[in-house]
This record gives structure tokens, sequence and C-alpha cells, in this order.
């Protein structure tokens, strides 16, 4: 940044635009609090010192996190996007000049060929109007740079002026993904398998505000310690997103083949789906979380059917959220790759091994049938010890 | 715990000797063979020397050696060189070849030959086939000498004679006759000398030598993709990898000198197994007796349990064994292909275990591995049930 517009203190500004907590009524408050306790918690390391005017939040940090404030930001829940403005003295010349330094940086950065001013005046105390600041800094671009011309309906590069107890401008807004800050909406545990679909779903739901912990069932060595590896990537990757979040890993070999030695063929893999969801409902109670999210799509696999939902749904005490429920593959697949984890999921390590997924699965279950086949397996015990030895680990970061 | 390595055929072991030349190569041997001072001259005259040594070992002159990076360079340079052909033909070769000569085929359609896949029975290709497969237009052929997961050792003299033969009574141009002969190195005794061949390729991680360094041996020379400064004869460009080079011709120089007692080796180590672990419930032995195969390498099935999981329970006890190519490891879909082409049923493809050892397995180890095998094997099986 040029030294004319850094501060004293030698700290870098960012003006942040939020985006659902706008239309919150008496609660906004809590919602704002939360929202910038995340923002600190995650770059702690830069001295984040945060001041709300209006619907305006400018966050200041330590200069030379730029790059680490950057990725933050544009992971964070309840920002639509965030600018690095540059401030000057409420002075025409001082404003002309902010300008022009803000035209040459984009210039750097890509190529553009129009421009427009945007003018917004908190301080009406200010001699000049917003019309006589947008003529004057428009003027004042065109002359600088002779290839630009002004377009109002559709420009290249909008600089915009704001004028408040001292001037803002900025051009290029980041994107953030919005939703709400990260645990506004309580605390979930999110059923994280090595695939697609469960990353996307804990991202969706973690965007509506929800706190997540993850739940892995291990079966080793029916499954590979790399498949646990690949799950704690997952995990590490939403951690991003979530501020805070753990992996709880699940013995679950025993489980698994007594459900194999026990339940027919084809009603094994619906078993083991009940008996996760049974687990992860009694670790909902010991993680203080009220709700469980799945990657569940309607009719993706066999065991994704309204008759198999509804068999599985039955194992949890708690609310279950599947917010994949009417997505299809595509957009699964489209968000994971948003969202970064697309190729981690495709990785080869299975996380269910071949012997205990039945050649021809049940897709219609009688939901009372298989209840009563499940208690007749008499595995209450099994499924406590498998959440008793359940295990956190720790994510790289 | 101790490590039993049963995976040779992945990657043997290097030699305390190769490790010793490598080093002492690489200090006392570190100017450039293509400089013109003095110490660049010893390195150069290392280099021929190793060339030399590894020449004779394969039983060729040292001047139709080429050095690599491996097997699958070696492989690369030769069928890539057919793009620069005028007379595109069409290619014959195995459907168990190795993925650097398979993953070739796409390749060769593209340039507008004609591709045509052999059968090959537990990696065995036949003289007849072959020679049913052979066009007037037929511009190459690719053999493997072993195949690398079954241990199929070929019967090269037959087949190179269905090719000559062919040509004899067609009058048909000289068809390219190219060797994958990755696997035969430290396995089987082998020798260029008798194989009326166009270009053979060597990997000396194979044959305890360093891994990074091979050899093509090529009749003519080969059209190179990049010449770069001119080195190996304008083969392939780039400053030698001398003391891989060195390394790679003292492993030869071993193998030579110990071929027979390690042959002798092999069969005790694996009539050991073959008997410990041929009556075990639950353990198919995929290798028929009637066939040759490299004493070296055992293929059997531990089917229903996958693979990847009896390869768990292995190393978690020491062993390290695989399921088959350690070059389609990590593409389940490459190694289905070549078991598939092998004409191992999906059941017991799906349980496949590549078992291979060298000339340091000890019978001890052999035997501890075929009680492991036993021990894991009945105990899943009792969890299955």
């Amino acid at each position: 940044m040029n030294d004319a517009y850094v501060s004293a203190e030698n700290r870098e500004l960012y003006l942040l635009k939020i985006g659902e907590i706008w239309l919150k009524g008496s609660n906004r408050k809590l919602f704002e609090r939360v929202l910038v306790r995340n923002i600190k918690a995650m770059l702690a390391a830069y001295r984040p010192y945060v001041s709300i005017q209006g619907d305006r939040y400018f966050l200041s940090l330590d200069a030379g996190g730029r790059d680490e404030a950057a990725g933050v930001l544009s992971r964070t829940f309840g920002l639509t996007g965030y600018c690095m403005p540059l401030t000057c003295p409420k002075e025409k010349a001082a404003i002309i000049s902010a300008a022009t330094e803000l035209v040459r940086r984009e210039l750097k950065l890509r190529s553009i060929t129009t421009f427009k001013v945007a003018c917004r005046r908190s301080d009406k105390g200010f001699s000049l109007s917003s019309y006589e600041i947008a003529c004057a800094v428009g003027d004042a671009v065109r002359e600088e740079f002779s290839g630009l011309t002004v377009n109002l309906s559709r420009p290249d590069f909008t600089i915009s002026v704001e004028v408040r107890e001292q001037v803002y401008l900025y051009g290029t807004t980041y994107p953030a993904p919005g939703g709400l800050p990260a645990g506004t909406g309580g605390k979930g545990l999110l059923m994280l398998s090595g695939g697609i679909d469960s990353p996307v779903a804990g991202y969706l739901m973690g965007k509506r505000g929800l706190a997540l912990d993850a739940v892995y069932f291990h079966a080793y060595p029916y499954t590979s310690d790399e498949a646990k590896d690949k799950v704690a990537s997952l995990a590490s990757m939403l951690s991003a997103y979530m501020v805070r979040m753990r992996l709880i890993v699940v013995p679950f070999t025993d489980v698994q083949l007594h459900i194999r030695r026990h339940a027919l063929e084809k009603e094994r893999t619906l078993h083991m789906r009940y008996a996760m969801v049974r687990i992860t409902s009694m670790l909902a109670k010991q993680y203080h979380a009220s709700c469980l999210v799945t990657g569940e799509s309607l009719s993706q696999v066999a065991s994704q059917t309204v008759q198999s939902i509804a068999y599985t749904n039955d194992a949890s005490s708690v609310p279950v959220f599947r917010p994949l429920i009417g997505m299809d593959k595509e957009e699964i697949i489209r968000t994971a790759h948003e969202i970064g984890t697309y190729e981690t999921s495709i990785l080869p390590y299975e996380d269910c091994c071949t012997l205990f997924s039945p050649k021809h699965p049940i897709t219609k279950p009688k939901k009372e049938r298989l209840i009563s086949a499940f208690n007749a397996m008499d595995m209450e015990k099994l499924l406590v010890q498998a959440a008793e030895a359940a295990e956190q680990q720790r994510l790289q970061s | 715990m101790q490590n039993r390595y049963f995976d040779w055929a992945a990657t043997a072991p290097p030699l305390a000797a190769v490790r010793e030349t490598v080093d002492r190569c690489a200090a006392d041997y570190y100017a450039n063979p293509s400089s013109r001072h003095h110490q660049g001259r010893e390195a150069s005259a290392v280099l021929e020397e190793s060339r030399c040594q590894v020449a004779s070992a394969l039983g060729c002159d040292a001047q139709n050696i080429t050095f690599t990076s491996g097997g699958t360079e070696s492989n690369s340079l030769v069928l890539a060189s057919l793009f620069w052909k005028k007379r595109k033909g069409s290619v014959v070769l195995s459907s168990a070849e190795h993925a650097s000569v398979y993953g070739f085929i796409p390749f060769f359609r593209e340039i507008g030959c004609e591709v045509i896949t052999l059968p090959a029975p537990l990696g065995f290709v036949s003289p007849d086939e072959l020679s049913r497969a052979l066009r007037k237009e037929t511009s190459l052929v690719c053999l493997n000498a072993v195949h690398n997961v079954s241990g199929a050792v070929q019967d090269l003299p037959a087949l190179v004679s269905a090719v000559r033969d062919y040509e004899q009574q067609r009058s048909a141009p000289r068809i390219h006759v190219h060797l994958d002969a990755v696997q035969a190195l430290g396995k089987v005794p082998f020798s260029l000398k008798t194989l009326d061949i166009d270009s053979a390729s060597f990997s000396a991680h194979k044959c305890s030598g360093p891994r990074g360094i091979g050899a093509l041996y090529s009749r003519n020379p080969a059209s190179p993709i990049s010449s770069g400064g001119g080195q190996e004869s304008g083969m392939r460009g780039g400053t030698e990898n001398l003391p891989g080079i060195a390394g790679f011709a003292a492993a030869l120089d071993y193998m030579t000198d110990h071929c027979h007692d390690h042959a002798r080796h092999f069969e005790e180590v694996r009539s050991v197994l073959i008997d410990a672990l041929s009556c075990i419930p639950g353990i198919v032995m995929l290798q028929n007796r009637e066939s040759s195969f490299a004493p070296s390498i055992l293929l059997i099935s531990v089917s229903p349990i996958p693979s990847e999981v009896m390869i768990r329970l292995l190393s978690d006890r020491g062993f390290s064994v695989s399921a088959g190519s350690a070059c389609s490891s990590k593409s389940s879909k490459k190694l289905e292909r070549v078991l598939e082409a092998m004409g191992i049923s999906s059941e017991a493809a799906a349980g496949v275990l590549r078992i291979s050892f060298g000339h340091s397995t000890s019978i001890q180890d052999a035997a501890l591995l075929a009680e492991a095998l036993r021990e894991e094997v009945q105990k899943l099986k009792g969890m299955l049930a």
C-alpha cells in the first residue's frame, strides 16, 4: 500500500459487507458479536480490531497479513464480501489523489477500459455533494488515464467513495460465502465420510450458522488409515469455515462384523447406517450437539430412498438435517469444487470395504420389520462401547 | 517389530555393494562427463566402463545401451518413436501388458495404428496367437520377458521366431520387436545374445540396483524425444546420472556372478511357501504347476478377503506384500484390467496377493510369512463366517 494511505500505526484496513444479518431485528447485535468474535479468532495473530459504523464493518489488522486475511474473509460465514479501501482526509485533492491511486493499482492487476464513480456521503457537512465528488473524481481519472472512459451502466471498474469521519475509497469487492456467522445456529454433529457429499452438507449447514463437530466411523483393517487421514483432511478444510471443529473417530469394526454375521445380506448397509446414526445420536449429548447432519440426497443410493431414510431416521433422538436432499449430484460436485473438497474426496481410499456391501441392497425396506431385525441383533452394548471408545483427532490447520 | 520384505518385484532392496558404489561415485566423480577437463574425462571413463559392464551382463554391445531413468522411460522412448515413422502399420501387444506399455494404446490409435491385443492367460503369450495376429503392415510387437504380476516367463525364443518366420514367409519388412525385460533381471537367466529383437527395457531397482536408473537396448537408434546436449549418442539428452549408472553396473555384476546360487535359493524359498500355503483352506494358488514362472514370484488369492485388508493385516505384523503391480496399486482399475486379461476370475482377483522375494530372503522368514497368512486367513474367516 502506498505509504500515504497507511495509517500511522502501519495497519491494514478492510471494509466488510454483511448479508443476512442486515435483515435481523432486535437480535442483530447477537449475530454481529459472533461474527466479530469469529473474525478475531481466525486473525488473532494480526491484532484485529473491528468497528461497526451503521451497515459498514471496518476491520484493521497489523500489516503483513493480507494473504491470510483474504483467505479467512473469503471463508467467513455472515460476510458477503470484503474490500481493501484507501483512506484519506476530507479534502478534494486528497480524494482525487487516492482515486487515481486506486485505478493505478487495479490496472496493474487487470485490463479495464470503462469505469464509474459511486459516491455516498454520510457526513452531510462536507462541502461537496456526492454528485460533485463523483464529477471531480471522474474528470481527474479520465485525465490521468487516457484510455479510460465512463460507463455508468456496465463499467469494468467502480470507484466507490464514502465520506464519513474520513473518506474511504475502494474498488473490487471480493466475494465471501454469505449466510450466518458460524455458531449462531446452535451445534450439530456432521456424519463425515470420505465421499463428495458429506463435506458439502457440512458446509451448507455451517453456512446457516450451525457449529459442527464431525464424526467418522473407522473400521480398520477393513478400511485403511489412508481413508481416515483423508477424512481428517476434509474435516480440516471444513474447519477453515467453521472457526473451530473437532473430528471424532468412532471404532466401528466390531459393530460392522456383528451386523455382517447377523443381518440379512441385502439389509446390511441399512443396519450399518442405522447403527451409525444411533452412535452419533449418543455422541450428540456428550458433545453438546442438538442435531445431526448427513450428506444424504434422495434416491442417490439404495440407503437414501424415502423408505430407507425413514428407517435410519428412526435411530436418532435429535433432528437429522439433510441439506443435500433435493440436490442432484452435479450441483453437489459443483459446490465441492467451490469449497475445495472435491479433489480430496475423490482420492481412491474407500470408506466401506466390499466385504460389507451387499450385491443387491434393499431399496424399499419396511421400517417396522427392520427395526425389529436390528433389535433382534442385540447390539446395544456394542453401540455404547463404540460411542465410549470414540476419540477426538487433532486436525491439521 | 522386524520388517520382512516380500515385495521384491516392486523394488528389490539395494545391495550394500551398490550403495557403496553410488556413494563413492557421487563423492569422487561429480564432474560432468561431457566436460573436457581432467575430472570430466575421468567421469566419462566411469560412464563408459559402466556401460561396458551393463552391456556385458545383458549380452550386447556397449554402443547399443542407452541409460534412462528406468523401465517406463525406456518403453516410452521406443513406443513414442513410432510417431516419427512414415509407415505406422499395426501394433501387436498382450492384453496384460504393464501400464507403461498398455497406456500407449490411445496414442497408437491417435496416430492411425491398428492395435491388436493378444490374450494372455496368467500373463503368458502364445507364439501361435502371436503368429495369427501378425499382418503385412505390422510394424511393432511388444512383449514382456517376465510378467510383472504373475511372474510368467515367456517363451521368448519361440515368440521371436514366430515374428521372424512370418517376415520370411511373407517377405514382409522387418518388424520391430520390443521387449519389456524389467522383471527378468535378477529373477531368471537372461541374455540378449540369442534373442533377435530390436529393443529392450531394463530397470536397476528391480535387481537390487539404485532406483531412478535404467537402460534401453536398441539395435538401431530410436528417434529421441529430446536430444538436449547430445548425451547418450543423442538418444537421451541431459547430464548422466553417473552414481546411478555405476550402481546399476555394480548390481548387474553381482547378479551375474551369483545367478546360479540365487536360482537355487529361490527354489528353496518357493517350495517352503508353496508347501505351507497350498494346504491352507482359503488360499488359492493361482500359478499352475505346468507353466514356467519366475521362481521368486508367487501369486495367490485369499478371496473373499480383499487384498488390501490382508496387506494391512500382514503389514501390521511386519510383512510387506503387494496386491499385484506396485505401478497399478494407486489405480485399482489398472490392476483389475491386468487380472481380467490374465483370465483370473473377478472373485479371485479381489483377493490377489503377489509374494515376491529375493536372494536375501531367509527360509525362516518365508515360513513365518506362511504362518502369518494361515493365522490371518483363519481369523478372518472365523470373523466373517
